[in-house]
């Protein structure tokens, strides 16, 4: 990334939080402490610092899934229904096919990318065949997605009975590390003695993040190295200059939205595999997907960057969640500050004028310094 | 003869969907027009179904209610304009901030004026927005049974909240400003050629500022007639997609106020049909109905739009001193 | 094209085939604004060796090819990583004659090659076109500018409502002359009906 865009990121996050702090004053409470009880909320423990990791990780993967296809020049906001077909294909595998452990979780993150890879692949079909905008088809899609998952989740064979969700994926299946080892009577008593592994163990800690390291650098590798990437860059760039180069411009619409499906689809499965262990039945869905968009935008669309952006945003969000219970304030605050950052993100120019007007004052003063 | 009292049922119903979507979609017809995308009209819908459910409870006015929703959605596009016209921004990402800041706030500040509740108090029937024509069916004695059925499916499609009402003259009148009026021409100058249209002597950020601010207004009104009409408050996830729907509605209608109605209420029968067909005691999955309306609208959008293309300079900053 | 019928086929096929383009819009079709000069330049040979193999791409080739063409067609400021939306009308143009040209094409189609470039650029593009021509390769002009085409061409073929309706030897005195090819181009009835 460029320096001045890391400026701008950086100016637009204290912007944001400044007008989150300023909305909770007007609200009433007091932004110094609420601030506070955030940082201590991400800082404070090895806890929260876990949790902070695991609510991070499938932000991090739909940011990296949104930030790819932008910069194929396609907006996936259908992030949210690839990451839904992923959870569910990944939840199927896990619970019904008997496999040995690390070939299980394996498979089961396979299944769930290439489900949620055809998933994505439609939308991109609609756009080069129909030429439909892929916002809407993915929206659409996103919906369509929830009900899919619900009615699959409502089958009896996979239903578990009494609670509205699926059955639990079989523990060959799992991703979280040292799953049954830190409950059992060994572990717990290695951990007692050990109080910073004690609670870092805690939440479920699992190996999603480190697969999502690893996609962000092989992104990150496909679209800086190979010409698979450079066609899909110059399709997204410029369409009709790619054309004219040769390149067949609808099936690289298509590819690029698989792509992005299939990394979206990742996000869901390893959250199935690391923490919830089951597909739920939903009323709405659950909004990483859409959050990944603002994880993207923060990140302007890097691979890599979207790794800091997405522990911000998942920071963040979990931070906030303990503004409510310790001094009432909305955990809605963090949504507005949030957009906000987007808003400024949006608007380098205005930031442009800002620092340039501080940068004037300050040469203005050094002249006068010299006089 | 209950096929055409399940028929008005359905209509009945599909109207009732459609109007809120009717509202947004107009919305977004008046900003692309212009030439900005605007990707938040969702986040415009929140905030003004917020501000409707509130002000309408604490006024214990739907109609002040209505306006103040209008006002909302107006402010918080005042921001979208502000953004893509003065700041050049990008309208997408410009419209993402919006479908944050919007619910957001609106969650945040519904929290605030009603003790830390995730909604506002519901308005109780006679405080919700009128249904002008209640009554008046029912009141119609028929001796006949078949002229009962008929008069009762005429209460199913014509017995509205005044919203519906307003929704549809609504499309008349964005359909008469943009075609017959100077105004409207102007609005659609810019989005088409704002060079041309500067070199006329045209204030092309004027315009669009206009046009944006009118689509957050329209989005607003959108969202009241959600909040204090379908139903009788603002809660988290009322407004959850709508705003899309109505720029899939608008995409649909080329951009045009007729075509975007069409698209509502394609949009609204398709909700329509599945509501019904989930009374019946036909047993499909309430899970596969819940999809028909999305599968729906993308079959239709594959069958008969193609590739659309929205105004010329659609999405594109415009600066006076370009090269 | 040598006994091939090539019409309706993709532009990756009529690229191999032999043909080049300058397109006339070249911020639209010549060139992906957004990518360096050094991409722009590879923007029909990215698969082929030794720009990539095996689908990666190798930066250092690429680079040095870049550089290669600027020092020959003078193409300023004399950065690879320059991205090309940044390089004036005229160096613009260089870029996308240098790719076009570097090929070697049998056929060069010119659009409007030198449309907004300076006195200089203009005399690189035509002195490259009469280059090609000396190689004994084909070269189409197409151009609004009456005077490009006496200075450059061999032959003139005038267009009017879609069609070609004459075609004349440049070196011929009579027929080559501004008012006969005016008068052509605006509808009138070809040379050898005035005669």
């Amino acid at each position: 990334m460029k320096q001045s865009k890391i400026l701008i990121t950086l100016i637009s996050i204290i912007l944001g939080l400044l007008v989150g702090g300023i909305a909770l004053l007007i609200a009433g409470f007091n932004p110094i402490e609420a601030y506070g009880i955030m940082f201590n909320g991400i800082f404070g423990s090895p806890k929260y610092i876990a949790w902070t990791i695991v609510r991070s990780t499938p932000l991090i993967l739909t940011g990296i899934s949104v930030a790819f296809a932008f910069k194929t020049g396609l907006f996936n906001i259908g992030a949210e229904g690839q990451y839904i077909i992923g959870s569910l294909a990944a939840t199927l595998v896990g619970y019904f096919l008997e496999a040995p452990i690390i070939i299980h979780a394996i498979v089961a993150i396979l299944a769930g990318c290439l489900a949620a890879a055809i998933w994505g692949g439609i939308a991109g079909l609609l756009k080069a065949k129909f030429g439909i905008n892929e916002v809407i088809t993915t929206i659409m899609l996103n919906w369509t997605a929830l009900y899919f998952s619900n009615f699959v989740v409502f089958w009896e064979p996979f239903k578990r009975p009494n609670r509205d969700a699926s059955q639990k994926i079989l523990d060959t299946a799992s991703i979280e590390i040292l799953e049954k080892w830190k409950i059992s009577d060994a572990g717990k008593e290695v951990l007692n003695s050990n109080e910073f592994l004690k609670d870092f163990l805690n939440p479920p800690i699992n190996f999603g993040f480190i697969i999502a390291v690893l996609i962000a650098i092989l992104v990150w590798y496909i679209l800086k190295h190979t010409t698979l990437g450079y066609q899909l860059k110059a399709v997204g760039f410029n369409k009709d200059a790619a054309e004219y180069g040769g390149i067949d411009v609808k099936k690289k619409m298509i590819i690029s939205m698989a792509i992005a499906g299939a990394i979206a689809g990742v996000a869901g499965a390893t959250q199935v595999l690391g923490v919830s262990k089951e597909t739920a039945i939903l009323a709405t869905t659950e909004g990483y997907g859409f959050d990944g968009i603002a994880v993207a935008l923060i990140a302007s669309n890097h691979p890599i960057a979207s790794i800091p952006a997405g522990l911000l945003f998942g920071g963040l969000k979990y931070a906030g969640s303990k503004l409510q219970p310790n001094i009432g304030a909305p955990m809605e605050v963090i949504n507005i500050t949030i957009g906000v950052i987007v808003f400024f993100i949006a608007m380098p120019k205005l930031i442009q004028i800002i620092t340039s007007f501080v940068s004037r004052r300050k040469r203005g003063v050094e002249v006068d310094d010299t006089k | 003869m209950t096929i055409l009292s399940d028929l008005g049922g359905i209509i009945g119903i599909s109207l009732m969907y459609s109007a809120p979507l009717l509202y947004t979609s107009l919305g977004g017809v008046l900003s692309e027009n212009s030439g900005v995308v605007n990707i938040g009209l969702e986040g415009m819908m929140t905030i003004g179904a917020f501000a409707g459910a509130a002000v309408a409870y604490f006024t214990q006015n739907p109609w002040i209610g209505f306006v103040a929703a209008a006002i909302a959605g107006g402010l918080l596009a005042l921001l979208h304009a502000v953004a893509c016209v003065t700041f050049t921004a990008d309208h997408v990402v410009s419209g993402i901030a919006i479908n944050f800041i919007g619910p957001g706030l609106a969650l945040f500040l519904t929290k605030i004026f009603f003790d830390g509740a995730a909604m506002t108090i519901p308005l109780d029937l006679d405080h919700k927005i009128p249904r002008p024509l209640n009554g008046f069916f029912s009141s119609i004695s028929v001796s006949n049974d078949i002229l009962k059925e008929i008069v009762g499916t005429l209460d199913s499609i014509f017995n509205q909240y005044a919203t519906v009402y307003i929704a549809f003259i609504l499309v008349f009148v964005i359909w008469f400003v943009l075609y017959k009026t100077k105004i409207g021409l102007r609005i659609r100058s810019v989005g088409e050629h704002p060079r041309a249209a500067d070199t006329l002597g045209i204030n092309v950020y004027a315009v669009k500022y206009l046009a944006v601010i009118l689509s957050g207004v329209l989005a607003g009104l959108g969202g009241a007639a959600m909040s204090i009409a379908v139903v009788s408050n603002f809660r988290a996830a009322l407004i959850s997609g709508q705003g899309f729907i109505a720029l899939a509605a608008m995409i649909f209608g080329k951009w045009r106020p007729q075509g975007a109605m069409w698209g509502c209420l394609l949009f609204g029968a398709a909700q329509g049909l599945s509501i019904y067909l989930g009374g019946t005691t036909l047993g499909i999955s309430s899970q596969l109905l819940a999809m028909l309306p999305y599968i729906i609208t993308l079959i239709v959008l594959m069958l008969f739009v193609g590739e659309s293309n929205g105004p010329a300079a659609n999405g594109q900053p415009y600066e006076k001193n370009q090269a | 094209m040598n006994g091939r019928n090539i019409a309706n086929l993709s532009p990756r096929e009529i690229i191999d085939s032999g043909i080049n383009n300058i397109p006339e819009d070249r911020q639209k079709r010549g060139l992906v604004l957004d990518f360096t000069v050094a991409e722009n330049l590879i923007l029909e040979n990215y698969h082929e060796k030794p720009f990539s193999q095996k689908g990666r791409l190798n930066h250092k080739k690429i680079s040095g090819h870049a550089i290669e063409l600027m020092e020959k067609f003078d193409i300023r400021p004399r950065n690879d990583k320059q991205l090309a939306g940044e390089l004036s009308g005229g160096n613009q143009q260089k870029v996308i004659l240098a790719r076009e040209i570097t090929n070697d094409p049998e056929v060069l189609i010119a659009a409007q090659p030198t449309r907004g470039l300076d006195v200089g650029a203009i005399e690189y593009v035509h002195r490259y076109l009469i280059e090609q021509r000396n190689k004994e390769k084909a070269v189409i002009l197409v151009s609004f500018e009456l005077d490009e085409i006496m200075d450059v061409s061999d032959r003139i073929a005038i267009i009017y409502d879609g069609k070609i309706v004459d075609i004349i030897d440049a070196n011929d005195a009579d027929d080559a002359d501004e008012k006969t090819i005016g008068l052509l181009m605006a509808g009138g009835g070809s040379s050898n009906e005035t005669e």
